[in-house]
């Protein structure tokens, strides 16, 4: 009897030990590809930065369009185009040439510290029309850290008009104000809560669009073809750079309206009835 | 003896031992042989809190549809939305405050709008008996503050004196054209008996009384049946059973869409051993119900719409019934199902200008997933030969979580978290204690608490449209349980044939759930009023009584008048909704060797405590003539019946206060039918 017990522990022990070792077969090292740092994003163009040292290579979310457009800008030492430079202040100098006349727009100059991964400068320009009504160049500022040179790197580039417009523009009802205001997020909207983000600026002159920070948005999400809106939306307030955030909820796919009305801060209408369409499925 | 007999001795004091148990908190009403009509005014009732009508002599090709069979109950009103599937009320509650069952088996419908109620799932012709019940414990029953009705099945015949037997029959319907037919076919020996039923209904739409054609109130359906009996041995018993049951195109008037198709698929694999002292019997069944919305028939459509629903139920119970001694009889039930409601919609623009606009999305009943484990156990004391105290409680514990990440994001969208599951842990008690007074007196009286949990509409349903009052209806996942403390009492004097019986209720609810308007939110619905989010208002009540009194007036003349009437409040004393006014029926019956005759009169009350913020306006009282005669003969050897009924004589125009939107109902109509049994 005794021994059949032991007979037992063992083979429970044997299965138990086979068991487990047969578990360690998969333990084999993760293989790391380098994956590159600027998968995801599309690639707009390069070209060099004539005195800075510098080959300037310029990525985006997206192609360019009519609108917000996030842009990384990498810099490269042009005596060795594989070592990418991370010490540099640089700024942007977008210009419209339209013939008769020039124009810049609004934009947000990179920070003068590199994103991590891409190791990129990362500003953002708000283009204000397509290339069909002229040229774009997006001129962009290199102080280069390592050598102390500067330079300009002219980029052309072809900014389209997106099928949903993501900028509108009007004049200010107090001032005749030339106002731009750009829908940044949501990017990929989605039925649930999303977060919105807004960016409002205003034209000084041709070649200066400054951020307005004072203004109040009142948005009014609504389905056109169904004549409902949605519930719980939360009106974007200004957070500085011109960028205004809330929350829009969707409450089904589609075509959804999203009526914006601005005013200022004591509350004079800047301008009413003004609106973005999202669509999505 | 043989074999064949004494199984079939031991099945029937079984079957015995069975009803005799179920009939102990019950009030019965069993069908004499003379009338063979689903309910009638010769039939026998059984004192108690649940009212069963046995349908075992019934006419088994009954031209009764299921819902008109059900409407004949006491204290029951339909909710109609059109000519098909009326929704079975209870003294004024309906949906999630009852439970609905079919063999005991829980169902739930898979239309978002309530247009398929489970009992249009079954076929009149296939029942051998439906019972309601005011107990919240009645065995098998899911969680419920009203009570609930079981819709038992024929099952198949062992020891047919033939083998094979069967009926048929055919009949036609003149207002809307209405071609019934319906076939059983039982097969029985000593150990195996299988039955096939089916049936078969088409209508085009009916008119109202005064002439007027009600469109969209057609329909077709096929109901099929088949279910198979092994006796193991003397005491045991499988059964496997298996419901069919296909509707095409049926309309809904007082909605903006119609059904192209509901199927329910219902099978089940039961077990059930006659012991000594009892029974016990174990069950597992499943169903999967589906229901198409289809705008597509419609004249004016603002926006074309898809909207399927799908419900699936499994579930597996154990039900012992258990005497003690001779004082003691124990149910044990323990019970679980496991349902699972998704329903969505697609929204097809049509703005020419727009060809590109996309259709547009949404689900109405996210993909939410329930479990349900409860146990119930009751007593049956006799105190002596005249009283008996029944007491029973029941356990419940609920757990419903969302599984659609766009569902839970929809929730978001409107503020709500369905982040998180829904859980729910119920309590129910009942007492009933019943005595007889003398000879001719009884009475009992009743008292109980109960709970029920949110139905997946009002817990997690997302922009249901409800075209009674034109909101769109958002649930809530955070919604408390509504509870009800009840009580009634009731009181029976019978001499000879002559019986009267009252029975007075009182339902105290708190946390009643109910539609609240919140005019934060917009409709959806194109046209629609705005939006309800169902909530718990801190209490509400119904009341009411059921009057039935019934005399042979000569010998072959017999008189019965039944009466009923609800009343109900909430919190702010404004009325509730869906509460049927004073109902009165009077039916007089006329028997002549086998030749039948029945007059009914129907006399219903103005309902004008209408809940005018749930849409409700005041209903008319309408009266209502119908003759139903019935005669057999016999003809190549086999025994024939005939049967004419007049539905409407007086071609009234008339509608119920729980039909939607006050659609008439239809008006005086033909109903012919022949059937055979062989």
């Amino acid at each position: 009897m005794k021994i059949f017990k032991y007979l037992t522990f063992l083979f429970v022990a044997f299965t138990f030990i086979s068991l487990s070792s047969c578990n360690k077969e998969d333990d084999d090292p993760i293989e790391t590809t380098p994956t590159d740092p600027f998968e995801g994003l599309t690639y707009i163009g390069e070209t060099s930065a004539v005195g800075a040292g510098a080959i300037v290579k310029i990525y985006a979310d997206e192609e360019l369009f009519v609108g917000y457009n996030t842009i990384y800008v990498a810099l490269y030492d042009s005596a060795n185009t594989t070592t990418q430079l991370t010490e540099a202040h640089v700024t942007f100098m977008p210009e419209m040439n339209m013939g008769m006349m020039h124009h810049a727009c609004p934009f947000e100059n990179p920070s003068t510290t590199v994103e991590s991964g891409t190791n990129a400068f990362k500003g953002a320009v708000v283009f204000l029309m397509p290339s069909t009504a002229g040229t774009w160049t997006l001129g962009v500022h290199i102080h280069n850290h390592a050598n102390h040179q500067e330079g300009i790197a002219i980029l052309p580039i072809t900014v389209t008009e997106p099928s949903e417009p993501k900028l509108i523009t009007f004049e200010s009802e107090i001032d005749g104000t030339k106002l731009f205001v750009t829908r940044i997020t949501p990017l990929s909207p989605e039925v649930g809560v999303n977060d919105v983000q807004f960016g409002i600026y205003k034209r000084e002159n041709m070649m200066s669009f400054p951020a307005v920070n004072d203004y109040r948005i009142t948005m009014t999400p609504e389905m056109p073809t169904m004549g409902h809106g949605s519930p719980n939306n939360i009106d974007p307030i200004s957070t500085g750079n011109g960028m205004y955030d809330g929350k829009i909820n969707f409450t089904m796919t589609g075509y959804w309206r999203v009526h914006l009305d601005f005013s200022t801060a004591t509350h004079e209408i800047v301008k009413s009835g003004q609106y973005f369409d999202i669509t999505f499925q | 003896m043989n074999t064949f007999t004494n199984k079939t001795i031991v099945l029937i004091v079984g079957l015995f031992i069975q009803s005799y148990v179920i009939s102990q908190e019950t009030a019965k009403v069993i069908n004499n042989d003379s009338l063979k009509n689903a309910i009638d005014l010769n039939s026998m009732v059984i004192f108690g809190d649940t009212l069963e009508v046995e349908l075992k002599k019934m006419d088994p090709t009954s031209d009764l549809r299921t819902d008109e069979l059900v409407q004949e109950l006491e204290g029951v009103s339909m909710i109609r939305r059109g000519n098909y599937a009326a929704e079975p009320t209870f003294r004024g509650m309906s949906s999630g405050q009852l439970s609905v069952t079919i063999d005991g088996m829980k169902i739930f419908g898979a239309c978002t709008d309530k247009m398929d109620p489970v009992s249009s799932y079954v076929s009149s012709n296939n029942l051998e008996s439906v019972s309601v019940s005011s107990n919240s414990n009645h065995s098998s029953q899911g969680s419920n503050v009203g009570g609930g009705f079981d819709f038992q099945t024929k099952g198949p015949q062992f020891n047919a004196k033939k083998k094979l037997t069967g009926s048929a029959g055919i009949g036609y319907q003149t207002n809307g054209n209405g071609r019934l037919a319906n076939f059983n076919l039982n097969y029985g020996d000593s150990a195996w008996a299988v039955n096939l039923n089916a049936n078969y209904q088409k209508f085009d739409s009916y008119t109202a009384g005064g002439g007027e054609e009600i469109r969209y109130t057609q329909f077709e359906k096929v109901n099929f049946a088949l279910s198979a009996s092994w006796m193991i041995s003397t005491t045991e018993i499988v059964k496997a059973q298996l419901i069919y049951d296909d509707a095409y195109h049926v309309g809904y008037p007082a909605l903006p869409m119609d059904v192209s198709f509901a199927g329910g698929r219902i099978y089940s694999l039961s077990y059930k051993k006659y012991i000594k002292s009892g029974t016990l019997s174990i069950k597992a069944y499943g169903n999967n119900i589906t229901h198409i919305m289809d705008d597509t028939k419609r004249e004016f459509v603002p926006i074309h719409m898809d909207m399927p629903g799908k419900s699936d139920t499994y579930g597996a119970f154990l039900n012992a019934k258990l005497r003690l001694n001779r004082k003691h009889t124990l149910t044990l039930n323990p019970d679980y199902y496991y349902n699972v409601s998704f329903a969505d919609m697609t929204m097809y623009p049509n703005d020419p200008t727009r060809p590109e606009e996309p259709s547009m999305y949404m689900i109405t009943w996210p993909d939410v997933r329930r479990h349900s484990g409860s146990l119930l156990l009751s007593d049956k004391f006799k105190i002596n030969t005249s009283s008996s105290l029944t007491y029973s409680g029941k356990m419940e514990y609920v757990t419903s979580e969302i599984f659609s990440d766009f569902g839970i994001r929809q929730l978001e969208a409107i503020g709500k978290d369905g982040s998180q599951p829904s859980n729910y842990v119920l309590g129910n008690v009942a007492i009933l204690y019943q005595k007889e007074m003398s000879d001719s007196w009884s009475l009992f009286g009743q008292g109980g608490y109960a709970e029920r949990q949110p139905t997946v509409s009002e817990g997690f349903g997302f922009y249901l449209f409800n075209s009674m009052d034109g909101y769109d209806y958002i649930g809530d996942p955070s919604l408390n349980k509504e509870k009800a403390i009840k009580g009634s009492l009731g009181v029976n004097w019978s001499k000879n044939q002559t019986r009267v019986e009252g029975k007075v209720y009182h339902y105290q609810f708190q946390d009643y759930i109910i539609g609240v308007v919140d005019s934060t939110f917009d409709g959806m619905t194109i046209g629609s009023n705005g939006v309800k989010v169902y909530e718990n208002i801190p209490a509400a009540s119904i009341s009411g009584f059921e009057i039935n009194f019934m005399a042979p007036l000569f010998k072959k003349l017999k008189f019965q008048n039944a009466t009923q009437f609800s009343y109900g409040i909430d919190h702010h004393k404004d009325p509730l909704q869906m509460i049927p006014p004073l109902q009165n029926t009077t039916k007089l019956g006329y028997i002549h060797n086998d030749l039948e005759f029945r007059v009914e009169a129907v006399l219903t009350a103005l309902q004008n405590n209408p809940r005018t913020n749930a849409g409700e306006t005041p209903t008319p009282a309408y009266g209502l003539l119908n003759l139903h005669m019935q005669s057999p003969f016999t003809l190549f050897s086999h025994t024939w019946s005939t049967s004419v009924r007049i539905n409407n004589i007086l071609d009234t125009n008339y509608w119920d206060h729980l039909d939607w939107n006050s659609i008439p109902r239809p008006g005086r109509s033909f109903v012919f039918k022949v059937s055979m049994t062989f």
